[in-house]
């Protein structure tokens, strides 16, 4: 008989990761599993993550796992102030600090699994990445092709002018 | 293995939710909008989602939405920044779908905010006075009215008296009626006049309100005392912030501290004030105890039994440098025990926040981890620190 309270995950490529299921439970997809599947021994395929990504993805579960019960107060305002809200912590800083096909690998696996803390703090660690570049550092930054003709480029510069003033 | 991922690859959703982590920042919205055309593509409608037009921005404002009016369309939150005396656009190419208005360093009321409270008035949910200046307080204080979907209200210090009345008595005003409001947010050492409400009316909204942020000094102390005993079991969320001039000082003597025993429902208490040195002549004012003492005799008058309380804040402001003196003005054992009750068995989280105390920050953490010793080994206590304002 295994431990009743951990269960094991397998990556993509065939890596296995026994984690306490209280862990496991930070992801939505995984939780509804869980539930459907009951008590049970089997082991449960992640197909869509490879081993590197699952081990990331595990070290924030275990990292943020008391952050639930921490944050589900009185909330008046919904989605919008969860944007507002979502903290990036110095470990979520140094968490990302990683590879940027890594990075991006964590926040669609996260998505994936339906982890949305850890997909506000990916999206919100990439949305400080952009902030304060011009057009031309972002299309450095992520390899994005420019497909504007000068044309375009300046009149929607013109169109948006009002933004760039503070 | 499998090729590297780059942000093209990103599922669109996920793109797009990173532009609106983004969003009120409207030069980086600017920069997104200009990389690529997939990217002006969801760029652009966040960018016009948060605005804030100032008479920097006005005219080219106005340009773009002459040419391109559908683009007002996505307007949700609009900021009105020191727009007074500027003309309005024309009528209809005013927003209609705004969520939230904000209103900043405006003569209240404006031409631009009587348009914009008209064009939207049935999808606002939030509006926001800072720093305003209100020169007919009963017209002002009833424009929520207007609104019904209105959920939040909010004025920050803002000054709510016509010139007149400068050095005259200020009148009466009506108390706020807004029975469908469940965040009200009146702060700022002039922005609550609870005590001038009129006779006979309640001077804050009571039915759903449930979020409550006031700045308390010692005129409107012994009304909102009153109101609290009406209001209290309705309130989730508590934020008290006693004044911050010195004329507090002489206006609290003798009244006494709001009581917290109605706020059965309570989760959430932030209470901000500043600590102040103790002077050599301490003992012959009752400034520093009278004020300070506050603190811990709010938290002793907490129900009994506060099952639904989670969390509890302090917001501790300091002089820039801050003295080792500042911190010992109150008494911050005292309220560790207070809070290590079983009279709160829900408590998850004591946040301490100090705003300055710049020259102390090695030795503050040691501080409060001493002083708070009962609330750091539960693993309660949260430290952080603010620049000074």
């Amino acid at each position: 008989m295994g431990d009743s309270n951990r269960l094991t995950l397998v990556a993509s490529d065939g890596g296995k990761f026994v984690v306490d299921k209280e862990v496991v439970q930070m992801s939505v997809l995984l939780k509804n599993m869980i539930e459907d599947l009951g008590e049970t021994d089997e082991s449960i395929p992640i197909p869509n993550v490879t081993s590197p990504v699952l081990t990331k993805v595990i070290e924030f579960c275990e990292n943020h796992r008391t952050d639930a019960a921490r944050t589900d107060g009185p909330n008046v305002d919904g989605d919008d102030a969860r944007m507002r809200t979502a903290v990036v912590s110095d470990w979520d800083r140094q968490f990302f600090d990683v590879d940027q096909d890594l990075m991006f690998e964590i926040i669609v696996a996260a998505n994936y699994l339906d982890i949305k803390s850890l997909v506000d703090v990916g999206c919100k660690v990439v949305a400080d990445m952009i902030k304060g570049k011009s057009p031309q550092e972002i299309r450095d930054l992520f390899d994005i092709v420019n497909d504007f003709s000068p044309e375009e480029e300046a009149a929607l510069r013109k169109e948006n002018e009002w933004a760039n003033d503070r | 293995m499998h090729a590297p991922l780059s942000f093209s690859d990103l599922p669109v959703e996920l793109g797009v939710e990173i532009l609106e982590f983004l969003r009120g920042d409207s030069q980086a919205l600017h920069s997104c909008c200009l990389t690529s055309k997939l990217w002006f593509q969801h760029a652009q409608p966040i960018l016009y989602k948060s605005i804030r037009i100032n008479p920097q921005n006005l005219t080219m404002f106005c340009n773009t939405i002459r040419k391109r009016p559908e683009l007002v369309s996505h307007i949700r939150k609009l900021t009105l920044d020191g727009l007074s005396g500027t003309p309005l656009p024309p009528r209809e190419l005013l927003p209609t779908r705004i969520e939230v208005l904000r209103v900043v360093g405006m003569e209240l009321p404006n031409p631009w905010v009587l348009a914009a409270l008209s064009t939207s008035r049935s999808s606002i949910q939030e509006l926001v006075f800072r720093d305003c200046y209100m020169a007919d307080p009963k017209r002002c204080l009833a424009l929520p009215e207007l609104l019904p979907s209105l959920k939040t209200f909010e004025i920050d210090q803002s000054w709510l008296r016509s010139k007149e009345e400068v050095n005259n008595a200020p009148p009466h005003i009506p108390g706020f009626s807004m029975p469908d409001v469940q965040s009200l947010s009146l702060t700022g050492d002039s922005a609550v006049p609870l005590d001038r409400s009129e006779p006979g009316t309640r001077p804050l909204p009571c039915g759903n309100l449930s979020v409550l942020k006031v700045s308390l000094d010692g005129d409107n102390m012994s009304v909102f005392r009153q109101y609290l005993q009406d209001a209290g079991p309705g309130l989730h969320k508590l934020d008290i912030d006693f004044g911050s001039y010195a004329t507090f000082a002489m206006s609290v003597l003798g009244s006494t501290p709001p009581k917290l025993d109605k706020c059965v429902n309570l989760r959430s208490l932030d209470i901000e004030f500043r600590l102040l040195p103790k002077t050599p002549f301490a003992h012959l004012s009752l400034y520093t105890r009278t004020y300070l003492s506050y603190i811990p005799m709010l938290l002793e008058g907490l129900p009994g039994q506060c099952k639904q309380l989670q969390q509890v804040g302090f917001t501790a402001r300091m002089s820039r440098l801050g003295s080792p003196a500042d911190l010992d003005a109150l008494d911050w054992e005292h309220v560790g025990q207070i809070l290590s009750k079983g009279r709160f068995p829900s408590l998850r989280q004591v946040s301490a926040c100090i705003a300055g105390g710049d020259g102390l920050r090695w030795k503050i953490e040691r501080y409060f981890k001493e002083k708070l010793n009962v609330l750091d080994q539960r693993k309660l206590l949260e430290l952080t620190f603010r620049e000074h304002s």
